[in-house]
């Protein structure tokens, strides 16, 4: 329809075609690699095997079809909903608060999901009895505690319910219940290591419980994020102009910040505070895509999903039988890529 | 010509201190008003009032929409605004910037539609900035920075442009030039300017009538010649200004004393 256009518009068609195409290489390598080797002929039949009306002999053992589908797959299957989670709540706080350093933890969440936890491990029951672990209940109402707090505390400033004041609010709230953590976690100090593993963050548990659990406050986030990225760019002008094109940046920041909270708590329940996920991936498509966060959360979402099962791998493989926590694998594997596309990139970064 | 504009018996208070007291002008469609006065007169006070601000008494409308009832989308649809530095965020294609134009006219998590791309590349063919579509914001001049802020006034369609001392920053030609882009946009489109301006002489060339303000009240309103005479400009600022006239254009300026130069 018009000259020069389609070319961008191609463009971006291809990087969103290009991270999908990663994104199923990612998860058919995390099917594969493990104790158990599995071939990808082997994934494919015992996938098809599972369409309706399709009978295909995969070829798998019984025991190799358990791996694959209670082990393998609820675990790959989280690590793409946390990923995904984590990276556009990162892109959608960058966007709102027109900051580039901001992260899903940024008002509070991580602080308050860390407290939660901590107080369930020193001073809940002993629970191995219950039906419901209250460890990942305790990280949720933390993490969401923290952010209405900031929120509460940012709103009560009589100059206004600018970013500024709100960011400042969250360095409050993080601090002060960062401190409270520390001074349980010192009180009761049989309870450091699990505590320290929790924060750097695990799937090792995933199940399709877990997936379950979390995957209707993920989808209706990553929904509200995906809608909400025009806004984004909007928003991107500061709240004056912002103003006069028509909305309204408190309201905005309000609903977005909700929903990649109430995303980010839920997954940082069943996974712990896994961090560098929520700048790198985003931060790594605006060096690629551009600043319009009309492809920078698609292209976030899908990357954070395929970048998070990767780690996993490494996560789970590198000192197999042991696992390493998947926080440390996001840093130690993400920075060093990071500054790679920082240095070859035209250095667009905002 | 019909009035888009009105301000009717407009004062604005902030607590018991009066900012604006009863200040009553019309603006027609299609209009360039240059709202003039000293530092504190209530210039930008007047102007905030088209785009949310508070007004304490009488009213304000646009194309018969009395603005005090009009909030968020509805009054963007009337209203465009450029402040006096506006913000360009960096690394954003001239495209995307232009397209921000367009979200009054969208629902609130709604994606752009076939149209508003269409409009968007239309605004850019306008102002021959077609070429500029996927260039980074941050590579532009000073120039094609302020063709690509007034392509994003054409494509928000708003039959009102507020200008809020949008070229007070600029030199003595670049501000001409972003002033000529004004009035070529304003003749093409029909769009009515109001403009709040310090420099009385751009605003006696390019403003086909000005209000003059003074300590919020109006002064004066009119055409250049009738409202920026000698006696009334030496009342409100200093006895200090002169009034020259050059090629049939008034010329404003504030001459020092001989003894002392």
């Amino acid at each position: 329809m018009n000259a020069g256009r389609p070319s961008k518009t191609k463009l971006q068609l291809r990087w969103v075609l290009g991270s999908l195409v990663f994104l199923v290489v990612a998860i058919g390598f995390a099917a594969m690699v493990g104790a158990v080797a599995i071939t990808p002929g082997a994934i494919l039949r015992s996938a098809a095997d599972r369409l309706p009306f399709l009978d295909v002999d995969s070829g798998l053992s019984e025991r190799g079809e358990a791996i694959l589908w209670q082990i393998r797959m609820p675990r790959i299957v989280l690590g793409l909903l946390v990923g995904s989670m984590l990276s556009s709540a990162g892109t959608a706080y960058q966007g709102v608060f027109r900051n580039p350093l901001a992260d899903p933890y940024l008002l509070g969440a991580g602080a308050g999901a860390g407290l939660g936890a901590t107080l369930a491990i020193a001073y809940g029951p002993n629970t191995s009895g219950w039906p419901i672990d209250p460890l990942p209940l305790a990280a949720f109402v933390g993490a969401v505690a923290g952010v209405v707090l900031a929120y509460v505390l940012g709103y009560s400033v009589r100059s206004g319910r600018t970013a500024v004041t709100l960011i400042l609010a969250g360095v409050a709230v993080a601090a002060f219940l960062t401190a409270v953590q520390t001074f349980v976690q010192q009180r009761e100090s049989e309870t450091l290591r699990e505590v320290y593993g929790w924060i750097l963050g695990s799937l090792a548990t995933a199940g399709w419980s877990e997936v379950r659990l979390v995957l209707p406050y993920v989808g209706v986030a990553l929904l509200v994020i995906f809608l909400g990225r025009r806004l984004m760019d909007v928003l991107s002008v500061g709240d004056v102009e912002a103003g006069s094109l028509g909305v309204r940046p408190a309201r905005v920041r309000l609903v977005l910040v909700a929903f990649a909270t109430l995303g980010t708590a839920a997954v940082v329940s069943v996974s712990g505070l896994i961090g560098f996920v929520g700048i790198i991936i985003p931060h790594t498509v605006r060096l690629l895509v551009g600043t319009s966060y009309r492809i920078i959360v698609p292209l976030s979402i899908i990357l954070g999903g395929a970048f998070l099962v990767l780690a996993d791998v490494i996560a789970r493989t590198a000192q197999s039988p042991f696992e390493i926590p998947i926080g440390v694998v996001t840093a130690m594997i993400g920075a060093p890529f990071f500054a790679v596309i920082l240095r070859t990139s035209k250095g667009v970064v905002s | 010509m019909r009035g888009i504009v009105s301000f009717d018996g407009v004062s604005v208070a902030y607590g018991r201190v009066g900012v604006l007291h009863e200040v009553s002008f019309t603006v027609g469609a299609g209009e360039w008003m240059g709202v003039l006065g000293p530092n504190g007169a209530g210039k930008s006070t007047l102007l905030r009032t088209l785009v949310g601000g508070p007004i304490t008494k009488g009213t304000v409308s646009v194309d018969g929409n009395d603005m005090a009832l009009l909030r968020g989308k509805a009054q963007s649809l009337l209203i465009a605004y450029v402040p006096q530095r506006p913000v360009f965020p960096f690394g954003m294609a001239v495209f995307d910037y232009v397209l921000l134009g367009r979200t009054p006219h969208l629902g609130m998590l709604a994606a752009e539609r076939r149209e508003d791309i269409g409009i968007v590349w239309e605004a850019l063919r306008s102002l021959d900035l077609e070429g500029f579509a996927e260039r980074d914001m941050a590579s532009l001049s000073g120039g094609e920075t302020q063709r690509v802020a007034m392509a994003r006034v054409i494509a928000q369609q708003a039959p009102v442009l507020v200008l809020d001392e949008a070229t007070a920053a600029l030199d003595v030609a670049r501000q001409h030039q972003v002033l000529e882009l004004i009035d070529a946009v304003r003749r093409d489109r029909g769009i009515a300017v109001i403009s709040a301006m310090h420099d009385l002489t751009a605003a006696a060339q390019f403003c086909e009538r000005v209000a003059l303000l003074d300590h919020g009240a109006l002064r004066g309103v009119g055409s250049p010649d009738e409202v920026l005479t000698e006696p009334l400009l030496r009342d409100i600022f200093e006895p200090t200004v002169r009034v020259i006239e050059v090629e049939g254009s008034r010329v404003i300026v504030s001459m020092r004393d001989k003894e002392r130069r």
